[in-house]
């Protein structure tokens, strides 16, 4: 019988004892780290970029333009072919295999033919950019934004006036790209259009797609079929359809003239062929009392909340924080009002619309152009925010609020604390994607004469001329928004992710 | 042993016979139990019930009395070639009829051999053909509606020409304002004819003057004028004539017409003032449809319209009793609608509509015989496939027509349009947007550092543009970058446009799929020796673009809706030509409702078949993953 030694197997490894990395130079473990290769490689291909025409015109070379381009493509991938080639030599000398059976080495070899046709194609298409500009006599300049922006803007903040900026105002005022009436103080017009239809459109249509999901999810047969036929219409038609149709057959259609206008709420709020017209808030001498008193309330809330989180985790009282927050911003509001009414009368006002002859006179206004295009982003959105609403809560499992009532959670309770978290979760993706889609499609404005971004730079390029740097400002503008929109979501669903232990 | 007191009672004994079924409660069965569970489980629902109800009735009811009593579809009936292929030769339309009828023939072999008949859909034909048919003969016994021409101070209605037979009876009669005018007469005045007097918009003098009526300033002693109105044959012979004055306004002629041929009616002002207004009304008169086919058969039967005595020679003054210069004001009746707006609409695609349906029928037949029959399936399966592919490339020949050919001379794509154009640009950027797609993911994915950031940026910066800025991409700066020699046609780029934007999404789709395909198949492919591309074609594809069928249908359904931007950039597809039609005629002005409606419809019909498919594809399991 053998000994219980012979059957065990005794690993005799410490397992304990690291063992250490292995020695590695700074600089090359440096020179090891991915990033830094392909930062300088990045750094190498625009330096050559840039310094590729000053180098020849001081060697004195003149070159044919095809053998330049084929050039400037073997300098740009000159480092890695070499590279590639001494680490394929390397692997033969070590190894013994051939180094074109290396895998290491193919893929490489791939990397530099595709790198080699990309750069390729650019240099060709550079040169026909070149060529083609020559020929009509045009030259990219940057510089278009500083130039004057001839057609009147009456949406948004008026480019005409001096700049009036806090803190910085004067000094940019002063600077001659922010001059009035400059492409740039035009173009900063239409992205404060595009930003304020696309916000508005983004809040509402959030709101009326989630009602319009839970209709769709209604036990009323009537009210499912009205939620399913309205998705179904608003999402299989063109946006650009619904935007004409809302334009030219709704609102232009209106009159225009103010005393036959639709009155919405009689005496305050109009819509006619030319606009929306509806009651300007305006604030009195004493309103700052009121803005102080709800700076107060907001910091009363945050303490409050404090407190009611410790109190909560401390004794496991419900903390109610929402009752709290509220209560203590509009006391703190409500005390506020009294005051700034004690001092010198209520300090707010409307300023209604009245109707004039030609125009409606005081009150604030919206275009039909913005009306139009608010309307119909907002409706168009929402059939998709209905059907993303629908798919979340119908992602919950029913197990989940069959617990949640054997739990003894009420109705809200339920929705609150199980359904929506978790309906959340599987919603805020798409719904990052129909907010961007919101966004791009704010440029359909231009359809309808909307002076947005897209507008005013389309406008810029027809009295310019500077088609490729204007399209070039404009997909960097809108790239910038785009990537943030898409960053802010993903911190929201970052903080809605499933927190494992 | 005691005697066990049998009672009855106590023992439970079956009845031989099984008791009656007893229906449940009639209020949870039937119409009312479902109208109890689905609309008033609860007083809450109930009133939601209610509120609904009252609001989608006023909508419908809004709607349907608009689209019935007051909407002009004749802008629709009289433009319905521009809408469907803009402004293709109209010699060479034959060429996409062709087209058109091979294409459906070929879907319904393929539909029908794929997922075999429904009743439904069957039943669905059955009801079309029969609408197209009926609603012609139900409406040809109804009397036409009224017409009627202004007559204005500075021109009087030039002749009014209009087709009648023998025995038909025409009355005409001066409707004039006098001194009892109120406004309820006036609103009820409907359906007169536009540029009858050489007026462009009648409709804003008849609102002004309904106005000025209402609030009691209209001048009427400027409307007592002197008429004289008469009915003309081709010749000039004056067949019954009558004359308005301000004392008797009431003037009225009725002839029943000799023979069948061309009649005018004329209006001559006699009092010579300059100012007032008034309606002459025909009766009996049947407006006439503009198509060409209808304009041919009518030159056929009545020969060519007679060149009466214009009180200005020079002066295009002829004026036809044509229908889509019919508008009306105030409410139409439901005979007026059927007459002049949905019986013409539907003789005119009537003819187009039969044959299509007539090619899906074929196709379908062919379809269900190879279904039935084992033998010929798979022949057929590959016949059709070998159609579609040769189908696809001919039809760009047929379409775009061969340099120096007589029987297919080049249509210039400039002029394509409409529906054509739309489903031309989908179509194209389908075909070339998905193997974009497809490899766009694949190099994202890929673990080749620079292919991948390539590809990378590629989709990201496409995805984070606007799709109107590629099409002015397309269209503005591309131009710049092709060398001089190479012009590209503005279609071809639109095209380009189209399918680089669905690609760089198509991408994000596919590599979705890629994500869902278990390491395991990749390491066991690995394993059974197959290389790099095997394994990428055999392995990963199927299984990856199998699990994204829905969400690709849905990116070509979005792209179908997109191509309705290449309006903006100025191409007139079914979206662009609305402009066309509704800014660049005259008379048909203000009627831009109409059109997007009718636009919307088409738009939405396609849209709706193409996600109803994938919801098909996705339900029946073709394109799930194997399970």
């Amino acid at each position: 019988m053998a000994t219980s030694s012979d059957l065990t197997f005794v690993n005799r490894a410490d397992l304990t004892a690291r063992r250490p990395p292995p020695r590695l130079s700074p600089l090359a473990a440096l020179l090891r780290d991915g990033g830094v290769k392909r930062l300088t490689g990045v750094i190498y291909f625009i330096a050559l970029l840039l310094l590729w025409d000053p180098l020849l015109a001081a060697l004195g070379i003149m070159l044919p333009v095809e053998l330049d381009g084929i050039l400037f493509t073997v300098a740009i991938c000159a480092p890695l072919i070499a590279v590639t080639l001494l680490d394929g030599l390397r692997t033969q000398v070590r190894t013994g295999t051939p180094f074109y059976r290396d895998v290491a080495f193919l893929r490489n070899a791939g990397e530099i033919v595709l790198l080699f046709l990309i750069v390729q194609a650019g240099v060709i298409l550079f040169g026909n950019l070149q060529t083609n500009l020559a020929r009509s006599g045009l030259v990219i300049d940057f510089g278009v934004i500083g130039r004057t922006f001839g057609v009147e803007i009456t949406e948004g903040p008026d480019p005409g006036i001096p700049l009036d900026v806090p803190l910085i105002g004067a000094v940019l005022a002063e600077q001659p790209l922010f001059r009035p009436d400059t492409v740039l103080r035009a173009l900063i017009t239409g992205f404060a259009n595009t930003v304020s239809v696309s916000s508005l459109s983004l809040i509402a249509t959030t709101l009326l797609g989630l009602f319009i999901g839970v209709g769709l999810l209604s036990r009323n047969w009537l009210v499912r079929t009205v939620a399913n036929v309205y998705t179904e219409i608003f999402r299989n038609t063109p946006l650009l359809v619904q935007l004409f149709f809302l334009y030219g057959g709704v609102i232009k259609a209106l009159p225009p003239r103010p005393r036959e206008a639709v009155e919405l709420i009689p005496g305050a709020m109009y819509v006619s062929g030319r606009g929306f017209y509806y009651p300007a808030l305006v604030s009195g001498d004493n309103s700052s009392i009121i803005t102080v008193a709800l700076l107060i309330g907001v910091v009363l809330a945050l303490v409050l909340w404090r407190w009611r989180v410790s109190v909560h985790e401390q004794t496991g009282q419900p903390a109610n924080v929402w009752q709290y927050i509220l209560s203590a911003i509009a006391g703190c509001g409500l005390v506020g009002l009294l005051i700034a009414s004690a001092q010198g009368g209520f300090p707010y006002s409307l300023n209604l619309p009245e109707v004039g002859n030609f125009n409606f006179s005081g009150g604030a206004s919206l275009s039909a152009e913005y009306l139009t295009l608010f309307l119909g982003l907002t409706l168009y959105t929402a059939a998709f925010i209905a059907d993303i609403v629908r798919a979340g809560i119908q992602s919950v499992h029913k197990g989940q609020i069959e617990a949640a009532r054997a739990l003894g959670l009420n109705n809200g309770q339920t929705l609150n604390k199980v359904v929506l978290p978790q309906a959340l979760r599987l919603a805020v993706p798409p719904l990052t994607n129909q907010y961007l889609n919101l966004v791009k499609n704010s440029s359909l404005g231009i359809a309808i004469g909307f002076t947005d971004l897209y507008n005013v730079g389309t406008i810029a390029y027809n009295q310019t001329g500077q088609s490729v740097a204007m399209f070039a400002i404009m997909a960097v503008i809108y790239l910038t928004v785009s990537l943030t929109i898409s960053f802010v979501m993903n911190l929201f669903n970052g903080t809605l992710a499933l927190k494992t232990r | 042993m005691a005697q066990i007191a049998h009672d009855p009672e106590l023992f439970y004994v079956a009845s031989p016979q099984a008791p009656a079924s007893r229906r449940p409660p009639a209020a949870q069965i039937g119409i009312a139990g479902w109208m109890r569970e689905n609309l008033f489980s609860s007083p809450g629902n109930s009133a939601l019930t209610i509120i609904t109800a009252l609001v989608i009735g006023w909508a419908l009811v809004t709607t349907l009395s608009w689209a019935l009593r007051d909407a002009e579809w004749t802008v629709i009936t009289a433009n319905l070639r521009l809408l469907m292929v803009g402004q293709y030769e109209p010699t060479q339309i034959w060429r996409v009829n062709i087209v058109a009828l091979v294409t459906l023939f070929l879907c319904g072999g393929s539909v029908v051999l794929a997922a075999g008949t429904g009743r439904g859909v069957l039943i669905a034909l059955a009801a079309a053909v029969f609408a197209l048919l009926i609603i012609p003969f139900s409406a040809a016994g109804l009397p036409p509606p009224p017409i009627r021409v202004l007559v204005t101070p500075s021109n009087a209605a030039n002749p009014l020409l209009f087709t009648g037979d023998a025995g038909q009876v025409v009355t005409i009669a001066v409707e004039a304002l006098d001194d009892n005018a109120q406004v309820g007469d006036v609103q009820n005045y409907v359906g007169f004819l536009e540029n009858t007097a050489g007026l462009e918009n009648s409709r804003t003098l008849w609102n002004d003057l309904r106005a000025q009526v209402a609030a009691g300033t209209l001048d009427l002693s400027q409307y007592a004028l002197t008429l004289d109105i008469a009915v003309i044959d081709a010749a000039g012979t004056v067949l019954a004539t009558a004359r308005s004055t301000p004392d008797d306004h009431d003037a009225t002629a009725t002839v029943t017409l000799p023979a069948s041929g061309w009649y005018a009616v004329t209006i001559t002002r006699v009092d010579g003032a300059a100012a007032g207004n008034a309606f002459v009304r025909l009766d009996g008169v049947t407006t006439f449809t503009t198509d060409e086919a209808s304009t041919s058969a009518r030159l056929a039967r009545y020969g060519e319209p007679p060149l009466l005595a214009c009180p200005d020679p020079a002066a295009d003054c002829l004026r036809f009793a044509a229908e889509r210069d019919l508008r009306f004001e105030g409410s139409r009746s439901l005979g007026a609608y059927l007459t002049t707006q949905l019986v013409p609409f539907v003789q005119a695609i009537m003819l187009p509509i039969l044959a299509g349906i007539a090619a899906v029928v074929a196709g379908g037949a062919l379809g269900a015989w190879a279904r039935r029959t084992p033998k010929v399936q798979s022949p057929v399966r590959r016949g059709l496939l070998i159609a579609w592919v040769v189908m696809l490339f001919a039809s760009w020949f047929v379409l775009r027509g061969i340099e120096g050919s007589s029987v297919l001379p080049p249509v210039s794509t400039s002029v394509w349009g409409g529906l054509l154009l739309t489903l031309i640009l989908t179509v194209v950027a389908i075909l070339a947007s998905f193997p974009l797609g497809v490899l766009l993911a694949l190099g994202r994915t890929s673990s080749l550092p620079i292919l991948s950031a390539v590809c990378t940026a590629f989709i990201e910066v496409i995805r984070g543009v606007p799709f109107i800025t590629i099409l002015f991409f397309a269209k503005l700066i591309v131009p710049f970058f092709i060398s001089a020699s190479a012009d590209v046609d503005q279609v071809i780029r639109m095209m380009i446009g189209l399918s680089i934007f669905t690609a760089a999404y198509l991408a994000e789709v596919v590599r979705g799929g890629l994500q869902i395909v278990p390491k395991g198949q990749i390491e066991a492919s690995k394993a059974l020796g197959l290389n790099a591309f095997q394994q990428t074609t055999q392995i990963v594809l199927p299984q990856a673009l199998r699990a994204v069928i829905p969400a690709i249908m849905n990116q070509f359904v979005a792209l179908f809706k997109d191509t309705s931007l290449v309006a903006v950039v100025g191409l007139f597809e079914l979206l662009g030509i609305i402009d066309f039609i509704v800014n660049g005629q005259q008379q048909f002005r203000g009627l831009a409702r109409e059109a997007y409606l009718f636009v919307g419809i088409i738009y939405f019909v396609i849209s709706y078949a193409m996600s109803a498919a994938s919801q098909w594809v996705e339900r029946t399991g073709v394109g799930s993953a194997r399970r």
